[in-house]
């Protein structure tokens, strides 16, 4: 259960990296382009992407190591 | 008579052992009464009850955080001076001031150990050491302290060079960029004249959307073993970066030492070639 909690968890940091990474694009493509500003939005952005990843991965790995153990047992 | 050196034993096999120094209470001293004197200088409109409290909290987490406590304490201060242009980081007092911020930052992280093994000992104890060092009642080995003395001033002019060294640079490197509103601008007009910028970056969204995918899916495939491995692996980076980094180490001398004897073993090997060069003479 655990792992689909970190790996729903993951998946909405996905989401707002991607929702955070949309406003930096918005700033960046204005009238009069916020570029530092849009620059440090999509930092964040990338930062919660690369949180996120290693929620799903480690909630990915933990299920397979568990199957794996499960197999082992059953064997 | 000079007190026997104690010699602190590490408590894990990763820490240095510690040995007894002569300046151990004044060093911490020093380091505590520096910081407050200079958190009671940051921030000069906050009310002075308010102020103390906020020294006392940095004060407190020295132990745990080091310089860094101190430099959150700037840097907040700074941005709440940014508004209103204040002329304390202008010119040579504003150098002057930088050079104490950086100064202090140096101080602070050089006798970090010091403040770890005051912070473990009981507060009574603390206390007691430095009531003995005003009533003058610690026995100096005076031998010792003298070489800890060239040494503490070995340390402090090789500190002074490097914070003369890096303010200079870094002097020198601000100066040649373009300050905030012309660099603005200058990115605004160049994004505009660009037309294909906005599309590159669109493309470089969609890019990351389906490298993303894709390395979901590959990631799905993995073995048992592998993910065991990368388990393992994101635990070491997390928990024990201090082991990783040996491990690490290790494991870049073994594949030294590999990539040497394949070297040596390969026919262009240096010692075939050696052998070579001697068949031929």
């Amino acid at each position: 259960m655990i792992y689909w909690i970190r790996e729903i968890a993951g998946w909405g940091f996905v989401v707002a990296a991607l929702y955070v990474m949309r406003i930096g694009l918005n700033l960046a493509l204005l009238e009069s382009p916020k570029i530092v500003e849009a620059s440090v939005v999509i930092f964040a952005s990338l930062g919660l992407l690369r949180a996120g990843i290693l929620l799903i991965r480690i909630s990915t790995v933990a299920r397979i190591c568990q199957l794996d153990r499960q197999e082992e047992k059953q064997t | 008579m000079s007190e026997p050196s104690k010699f602190v034993p590490a408590s894990t096999l990763l820490e240095r052992s510690q040995g007894s120094s002569q300046f151990d209470s004044l060093l911490v001293m020093a380091v505590i009464g520096c910081t407050t004197g200079f958190l009671l200088l940051l921030a000069p409109d906050m009310n002075l009850p308010l102020k103390i409290c906020l020294a006392a909290v940095i004060l407190l987490t020295l132990k745990y955080w080091g310089s860094v406590s101190v430099f959150l304490a700037v840097q907040v201060d700074l941005f709440f001076r940014e508004p209103r242009r204040s002329e304390t980081f202008q010119g040579f007092t504003g150098v002057l001031t930088v050079c104490l911020i950086v100064g202090l930052l140096m101080f602070i992280n050089r006798n970090r150990e010091i403040l770890h093994r005051a912070a473990s000992l009981s507060v009574s104890l603390t206390f007691q050491r430095f009531i003995n060092v005003f009533r003058g009642e610690i026995i100096f080995d005076s031998g010792k302290a003298v070489r800890e003395i060239s040494q503490m001033m070995t340390g402090a002019l090789r500190g002074t060079a490097v914070l003369a060294g890096c303010v200079f640079v870094s002097r020198m490197l601000l100066n040649t960029l373009p300050d905030r509103r012309s660099f603005n601008d200058s990115l605004q007009t160049w994004m505009l004249d660009q037309s294909s910028v906005p599309q590159f970056s669109m493309l470089l969204v969609a890019i990351v959307a389906a490298w993303l995918v894709c390395n979901e899916i590959s990631w799905r495939q993995l073995t048992g073993e592998q993910a065991k491995l990368y388990l393992r692996s994101v635990f070491l980076i997390i928990h024990h970066a201090d082991l990783r980094q040996l491990v690490r180490r290790r494991l870049k001398l073994r594949r030294k030492a590999a990539r040497e004897l394949s070297n040596l073993k390969s026919p262009h090997g240096i010692l075939n070639q050696k052998n070579y060069a001697g068949e031929k003479l």
